[in-house]
Order: C-alpha cells, then structure tokens, then sequence
C-alpha cells in the first residue's frame, strides 16, 4: 500500500489544517464548554475547601495516573496512524487505529473499575459537591471518550477501503477528536486527584 | 523533530510529566507550590499535545490561537483557584527541628 497513487498529494495536506475545519470548531466549542466546568469545579473548592479536601482525599491518585498514560499511549498510536496515513500507507494507519482502540479501551476497564468501586463504597453524585462534579465531568468526559471509541471504529472501517485525501482527512479529524479526549484528561487528572487546599 | 522519534519523544516526554506530577503531590507535602507546579505541568503536557500530537501550529487560525487561548485561561482558572484557596505551611518540618534543637538549647 505504501506510495499508492496520491500518496504525493497527501504530504502537501501537512501544509493545511491537519482535519476537517467543522470538527476542529466542535473540539473548540467542547473545550470552551470544559473551561466553564473548571470554573465552576474551582468556584465550588473555594467556598468548601475542606470539603473539597476531604473528599479528593478517597479518590485512588493511581488510577488516575494510569488512566493518563493509557490515554497517552492510545494518543501515540493515533499520531502514528496519521503519520501513516500521510505515506499513504492504509494498512499501517488500520492497524495503528485499531492498537489506539485497543490501549483506549483499557480506559474504560479502569474507569469503570473506579466507578464501581466508588458507588460500593456508598460514594455516589449526591455524596457531596466535589463527588457531583467528579461524576458529573469524568461522566461527560467518559461519554466523549465512547463516542471517540466508535469513531475510531467507523475509521477503521474507512481504512480497509481507501479513498486518498479524502480518508486521510477523516483520518485526521478522528484523531484530533481522539486527541482531545486525551487534552481534556490532562487537565482532569490534577484538577479532581492531586491539586488542592491543606486541612 | 517530527516522524516517529518526535511522537515517540513527545510521548515519553507525557509520560515522564504525568508520573512526576504525580509523585510530586504524593511525596511531597500539600502546599500552594506543589498544587501549581501540577497544574503547570498539565499545561505543559497539554501544550503538547496540541503541538506534538494534533499538529496545531500558529498558522492554523483560528483554531491554533483559539485553543492557545484556551490553555492560557485554563491556566488562570486552576491557578487562581490554588491561590484563592486558604493554605497552611506545612507543620511537621518545624515541628522536627524543634524536637531536635530546642530541648539541647534550653540545657545549654
């Protein structure tokens, strides 16, 4: 598959927004969205500190962590499918799809790990304020990472039977969406385990 | 640096910030400093993301700028919140330098 015809042409989209413009204005809508939630989440912290505080506290760090790097390494293998794709080479970018689903999937294991561990414990939305915001965002958070599933589902879909700029362009955008699941944890992860006021 | 070896960097260089951001908080006791230099380094790894990973650049308007923009304001949301927030200096540094001078000081 490698140097297929329009391979050439493909290289010169690196000149051009790496996707389609109207998913690059969902993913900035959705990140605006976001940066409200932060504001409210940080507003709350401040007028309950120490409820914020001892909250955070039965939150398990690790799986944090780990849902970080897996994020992360699922992300890696979506840049190289679009490296990939960018040869022209359709059966690398497939297969390169498919380990980021496979890596990201583990999200979802550890997530929902997370979320049966806390409501056993008794931990649920109404708990407290911190614990309605933390469901509330990993929640939305965790309904964009299932949509990013069945995109890259649908992309995989799309790589066994090429159509050049065309399918390196959804290829593109799927990953930009990908990324953005990956961006939004970044914040996540401190803002809800590591970062906030002493007792 | 770009092809494999840059994602692989950029993707070593995400890793390597998560784990330090988070060994920072859990080693360290929790402080205004420590809480900031988490939120910095997930800007940091953000940034990177947009740059390494999405292949954003300054050129690509308005959605570069726009999502640069985002981080910047992110930034003063977490970070103003963290200073907003009322903190206390860690107490058990003092507390063991005491334990150990001042009992020999008053002897003396």
């Amino acid at each position: 598959m490698h140097g297929q015809p329009g391979a050439g042409n493909l290289r010169e989209r690196d000149r051009t927004l790496p996707g389609d413009p109207g998913v690059f204005f969902f993913i900035t809508a959705d990140m605006a969205m976001f940066a409200v939630f932060f504001l409210l989440f940080m507003v709350g912290q401040f007028q309950d500190p120490e409820g914020y505080r001892a909250s955070r506290a039965a939150l398990d760090p690790v799986l944090g962590l780990t849902n970080t790097l897996i994020l992360v390494f699922s992300g890696w293998w979506m840049v190289r499918a679009v490296e990939a794709g960018r040869e022209g080479d359709w059966r690398h970018a497939r297969t390169r799809v498919l380990a980021a689903m496979l890596f990201g999937s583990a999200f979802a294991l550890t997530k929902g790990y997370e979320y049966y561990a806390k409501v056993s414990a008794g931990v649920t939305l109404t708990s407290s304020e911190f614990f309605g915001y933390y469901f509330a965002f990993t929640g939305i958070h965790f309904l964009h990472f299932v949509l990013g599933i069945g995109v890259l589902a649908v992309t995989v879909g799309k790589l066994a039977k090429p159509e050049g700029a065309k399918t390196l362009v959804w290829l593109e955008s799927a990953a930009a969406y990908w990324h953005m699941v990956d961006l939004l944890w970044m914040v996540l992860f401190p803002m809800l385990y590591l970062a906030g006021g002493t007792a | 640096m770009s092809g494999r070896f840059g994602s692989t960097a950029t993707l070593l260089a995400l890793a390597a910030l998560s784990v330090g951001s988070f060994l920072l908080v859990e080693t360290e006791a929790a402080s205004l400093v420590v809480g900031l230099a988490a939120v910095a380094i997930a800007l940091v790894k953000a940034s990177l993301i947009l740059n390494r990973f999405m292949h954003l650049e300054w050129r690509h308007r308005p959605f570069a700028p726009l999502l640069l923009a985002w981080l910047g304001i992110v930034g003063v949301i977490l970070g103003g919140g963290l200073c907003a927030l009322p903190w206390k200096a860690p107490t058990h540094i003092p507390v063991a330098v005491n334990d150990r001078t001042l009992p020999f000081e008053i002897i003396k």
